[in-house]
């Protein structure tokens, strides 16, 4: 499981609609040392039409964190699914 | 100068709209502050709307610039304070054309629950569900005005229609707040024997509709259904000729049309605008009823007839409305007509998909590409035309 670390550059929020019916809900998160420098990671946020999903719940979450992280300038590290980049592990680090 | 217009404040979790003018499907919102950006997609986006269900929390509070990037370009950037809440109970989430009566489409999160009986009345969970129910609006918003059937938006006609939200989580589990009426087995309806109770709870929050989504959170009672609206035609109307009858198009309500729907409802099929076709039409003057049963709904209806025998053949006109003739679909779209049927529909617009107000779930790929049939197309659309120019 790699590890990645760096600044939160931006944040792209797309909701499942976009990319069709029952779809869930995508976040798309901008790591690296500059804006031009970075690498892309996805948060799926599981089911669209369960707002009660604790796993929608726990990716909200992490992206919150990673929204945080990017507007306090604060690095973070982030474990990521070798295959597809979907982030499934955050450590936002010490200022 | 920037293009566009935020309606309303920006609030996590709350409905967040901007409005403007040729906006392109691919627009994005970019809430931009000396340090980032987080760009949200929004939900449903239309030429001059652009809709998010819940402004995420992850956009941070305070102030931002906010620029849309859409077709290769993006805005100017106008000022936008982002606060935690509390969401508003009313949320204008579109004006339509400013004038004293717009079109308005209203959606409620049902307060109450009658029960079939009409002697209980129980909290409806979607009170405690907002997320739940700005999903459904989003879904009710996409379906509506969004997919391969444009009754709403040809000729740009919803830019000129009034879209409002009401969740209002303090209201008491009565009859006065119960917008939701059980129904063996499972069908959940608009209170047919107090429609009435529609127009007085939205009179509580200032708003008049022409037709009334109300979301509910009912697990048991799943399927949706729709009441026509009843035309006020003591008021102006537009007339028209059906078969050589002298009807007309009210262009006010005194009942505004009512669909359930909950909250959980299948984003892949054709629900919302399938109940709209209901509530849009009139008891009176014009029932779209459902074609994917043999029977009636009794009244004037506008999409269907019968024959003497089901042996008989599916005549080939099926009306003559405002003088042009529409044909009859000999083939039920490409369902076929149970031989025990005497029923037939008119033309379908897509004779390769079944009609909208059929049963669009036997589609061949998607119910989302199902249209209505020729003739309720027509006089649909002239009904909303006579409403829209009121």
């Amino acid at each position: 499981m790699p590890t990645t670390r760096g600044l939160v550059q931006s944040i792209k929020l797309d909701p499942g609609f976009r990319t069709g019916p029952n779809q869930p809900d995508f976040c798309y998160v901008f790591i690296g040392p500059s804006p031009t420098n970075t690498t892309v990671f996805g948060i799926s946020f599981g089911s669209p039409t369960d707002p009660t999903d604790g796993r929608s719940l726990y990716f909200a979450s992490v992206v919150e964190a990673l929204s945080g992280a990017l507007f306090a300038r604060r690095e973070v590290e982030v474990n990521d699914d070798t295959t597809i980049g979907l982030i499934d592990g955050l450590r936002v680090l010490p200022g | 100068m920037a293009e566009f217009t935020a309606v309303g404040d920006a609030i996590h979790n709350d409905f967040f709209v901007v409005t403007g003018s040729s906006f392109a499907d691919d627009l994005q919102l970019l809430f931009e502050t000396a340090v980032g950006t987080v760009t949200v997609a929004p939900n449903v986006v239309r030429p001059q709307l652009a809709f998010v269900a819940q402004l995420p929390a992850s956009v941070p509070t305070g102030r931002h610039w906010l620029r849309l990037r859409h077709g290769g370009t993006t805005t100017e950037r106008i000022p936008v304070e982002v606060t935690a809440g509390p969401p508003y109970t009313v949320c204008v989430l579109y004006s339509g054309r400013p004038k004293p009566s717009p079109y308005t489409i209203v959606f409620v999160a049902n307060p109450a629950i009658e029960s079939q009986a009409g002697d209980t009345f129980n909290a409806d969970p979607v009170l405690t569900n907002r997320a739940g129910y700005h999903s459904a609006v989003a879904y009710c918003l996409q379906n509506i005005l969004r997919e391969t059937e444009d009754l709403l938006r040809a000729g740009g006609t919803d830019a000129q229609m009034r879209f409002v939200s009401v969740f209002d989580a303090t209201l008491a589990a009565q009859q006065e707040n119960a917008l939701a009426h059980e129904v063996s087995p499972n069908i959940m309806e608009t209170p047919f024997n107090r429609l009435g109770v529609l127009a007085s709870f939205l009179t509580r929050f200032h708003e008049v509709a022409d037709v009334v989504f109300v979301l509910h959170g009912s697990t048991t009672h799943t399927r949706a259904s729709a009441w026509f609206t009843r035309d006020d035609n003591s008021r102006p109307t537009v007339p028209f000729t059906y078969d050589g009858v002298a009807r007309q198009h009210g262009r006010f309500s005194s009942i505004p049309g009512s669909c359930a729907i909950p909250v959980t409802e299948d984003t892949t099929a054709m629900t919302a605008l399938h109940e709209f076709g209901h509530a849009a039409s009139d008891f009176n003057n014009g029932r779209v009823v459902d074609l994917y049963v043999n029977g009636t709904a009794g009244g004037f209806m506008a999409n269907k007839k019968f024959r003497a025998q089901a042996t008989d053949p599916v005549p080939a006109n099926f009306a003559t409305y405002n003088g042009t003739n529409y044909n009859s679909d000999p083939n039920r779209d490409a369902l076929g007509y149970p031989a025990t049927w005497t029923s037939y529909h008119p033309q379908p617009i897509d004779a390769t998909r079944p009609n909208l107000m059929d049963n669009f779930f036997l589609s061949f790929d998607t119910p989302l590409r199902c249209r209505l049939d020729q003739l309720t197309y027509a006089w649909m659309r002239d009904r909303l035309l006579a409403k829209l120019g009121r």
